[in-house]
């Protein structure tokens, strides 16, 4: 079966999150200890303007996974019950990983978590930037100290997700990479024969 | 006497007064015009409103501020203004006869009650006054109270005490039927307690507070966004070493100033009327008018904003108490990390990488 596995649209969405990210992970460091001086109105700038960019790129992302031309939504739909066997492949005790579509279980329930991290983010983010704004209510609520913390933590969790992604892409479907970025297709069968992927529904 | 020869007495002349009364007017947002009405309510209230003075767990640290300001200042005009019936430290009276005037003056009711120092909830032994428990005093004054203004961190969230044993709470924990004022603050800013019973005497009603009752006016903006060194922020110039005369004027970010966290109008509105404040006097901001200021002990888990020269990165998470997300972060990451190589591993031995999963991957049969 000939088929890519990821559209144009969803390529571009990607790619833009990957920069942004890696944008705002450099500032967002900087940010929380400026060992080097003379950067920090740059760093907030960029820091803000990514952050706005990511949420916009966001919005239309998942718009577009409902009511886009190649609308992929359906492949984000959590499969609890098949959980515990792809978690079993991944340790070893099986040799058959789950997929039905393009994503695994455990894969759906990550990027899921993603998006929830990200609007985390930028509910967080915006109450540090803007506290005395929108965001007072949980500002007061929760002490900017708190807040501050929370973003932190979740930038980190973002970046274990960065690593286990990149790890599990490489040696799982080292193919899927050269893919995503330049959008080559590939002879590529994901799941079995009477599988749909996302292009074929389209 | 009249208001004009009180004023004489303290030498101030009638332009001193309406000085003092345009800068209040100013500082709590009030439009100009409203400065002829302001004038006349203090003169009107030199009819002497009554105001009850208690004072809880706590330094006197607040009691101090005030009467210390620089003499006569505005505020010293206003405590002349108001009948202090009750406090502690500043009446003649003691013993039974000073409780027996209190609950005389409790009677009356319609007074202003000011609260300084904390209210012990562990046990009410931590604090008795004439053999009643500090709460119940304060449960009584409050009943008859027109509003109540709880000044300084101890009295509005627990403050320094709440690191202690004794359970302490602020009266917004122990008052819920009642108008409260919070001016938080270690001590409270003597100009905010200025500005916050002209404007209860003015509009006779609470000025516009934020979720921690705090007036907007003086705590709705961010010290951080208004700080003389914001600029030396910006420019990524932080001290970092307190004997080099270069890094005198930088920010003081890395010296745990808990300036970005903290609202006040500190950086607009000095300290002593208006001599200097904490951060022009390099040092740190320690974040006194936040209800996390001093929450930090093992009666309260939330996450404090002490000590002051380090930064406090810590979060609270609930049952669990403060922890570092740096480290948390780090040992997350680093797990995965750990696990990425062991499963590489596996995947080596048990020979999965060299398979094609796009062939291998499938349902399980």
């Amino acid at each position: 079966m000939t088929t890519t596995t990821h559209h144009w649209p969803q390529r571009t969405a990607h790619i833009i999150n990957l920069l942004l990210m890696l944008v705002l992970a450099g500032t967002g460091f900087y940010i929380h200890r400026p060992l080097v001086g003379g950067l920090m109105g740059l760093a907030r700038y960029a820091h803000i303007v990514a952050a706005f960019v990511l949420l916009v790129n966001l919005a239309w992302r998942i718009y577009y996974a409902f009511l886009g031309q190649y609308k992929d939504a359906r492949e984000f739909k959590p499969q609890l019950q098949a959980l515990p066997r792809q978690i079993r492949y991944y340790l070893f005790l099986s040799n058959h990983e789950v997929k039905e579509g393009l994503y695994n279980p455990l894969q759906r329930l990550a990027y899921l978590a993603v998006v929830l991290l990200i609007i985390l983010q930028g509910v967080t983010g915006y109450a540090l930037g803007w506290p005395e704004g929108t965001m007072a209510v949980l500002v007061n609520a929760l002490g900017l100290a708190e807040i501050r913390a929370l973003h932190y933590l979740i930038t980190w969790f973002l970046l274990t997700f960065l690593i286990v992604h990149l790890y599990l892409v490489l040696t799982e479907t080292p193919h899927a990479l050269s893919e995503m970025f330049l959008g080559r297709q590939q002879l590529l069968s994901t799941g079995s024969p009477e599988k749909h992927v996302a292009r074929d529904r389209a | 006497m009249d208001f004009q020869s009180r004023l004489e007495h303290k030498g101030l002349t009638r332009r001193d007064f309406l000085k003092a009364v345009a800068a209040v007017t100013a500082a709590l947002g009030f439009p100009v015009v409203y400065e002829p009405r302001i004038a006349a309510a203090v003169e009107k209230a030199a009819g002497k409103p009554a105001v009850i003075w208690l004072e809880g767990q706590d330094c006197t640290g607040c009691s101090e501020s005030l009467l210390a300001s620089v003499n006569p200042g505005p505020t010293e005009i206003i405590l002349d203004l108001l009948s202090v019936r009750y406090h502690e430290t500043i009446m003649a009276a003691s013993g039974q006869v000073a409780e027996n005037w209190l609950d005389e003056n409790i009677k009356q009711g319609g007074y202003l009650l000011i609260v300084e120092g904390s209210i012990p909830t562990a046990d009410d032994r931590f604090l008795t006054i004439g053999g009643r428990p500090f709460k119940a005093i304060l449960q009584a004054a409050a009943a008859k109270a027109a509003a109540i203004v709880p000044i300084g961190a101890c009295a509005c969230y627990g403050g320094i005490p709440a690191a202690g044993p004794t359970g302490a709470k602020g009266v917004q924990d122990i008052i819920k039927d009642k108008p409260i004022i919070n001016l938080p603050g270690c001590p409270v800013k003597p100009n905010w307690l200025l500005g916050t019973v002209l404007h209860y005497l003015i509009l006779n009603k609470v000025p516009e507070l934020d979720s921690n009752k705090r007036p907007l006016a003086y705590f709705g903006t961010l010290l951080h966004d208004n700080c003389p060194r914001r600029g030396h922020y910006e420019k990524g110039e932080f001290l970092t070493d307190w004997n080099d005369p270069g890094q005198k004027e930088f920010c003081l970010l890395l010296r745990g100033c808990k300036g970005p966290k903290t609202f006040t109008d500190c950086a607009q509105n000095w300290w002593n009327d208006g001599v200097n404040f904490c951060i022009n006097a390099s040092s740190p901001c320690a974040g006194c008018t936040q209800p996390e200021f001093y929450a930090a002990g093992p009666m309260d888990t939330r996450v404090g904003l002490a000590p002051l020269y380090l930064r406090t990165d810590t979060m609270n998470l609930p049952g669990v108490g403060g922890v570092n997300p740096e480290t948390v972060g780090k040992v997350v990451a680093g797990a995965a990390v750990v696990g990425a190589g062991v499963h590489l591993v596996g995947n080596v031995l048990t020979g999965r990488l060299k398979q094609d999963k796009g062939d291998k991957g499938g349902r399980e049969q």
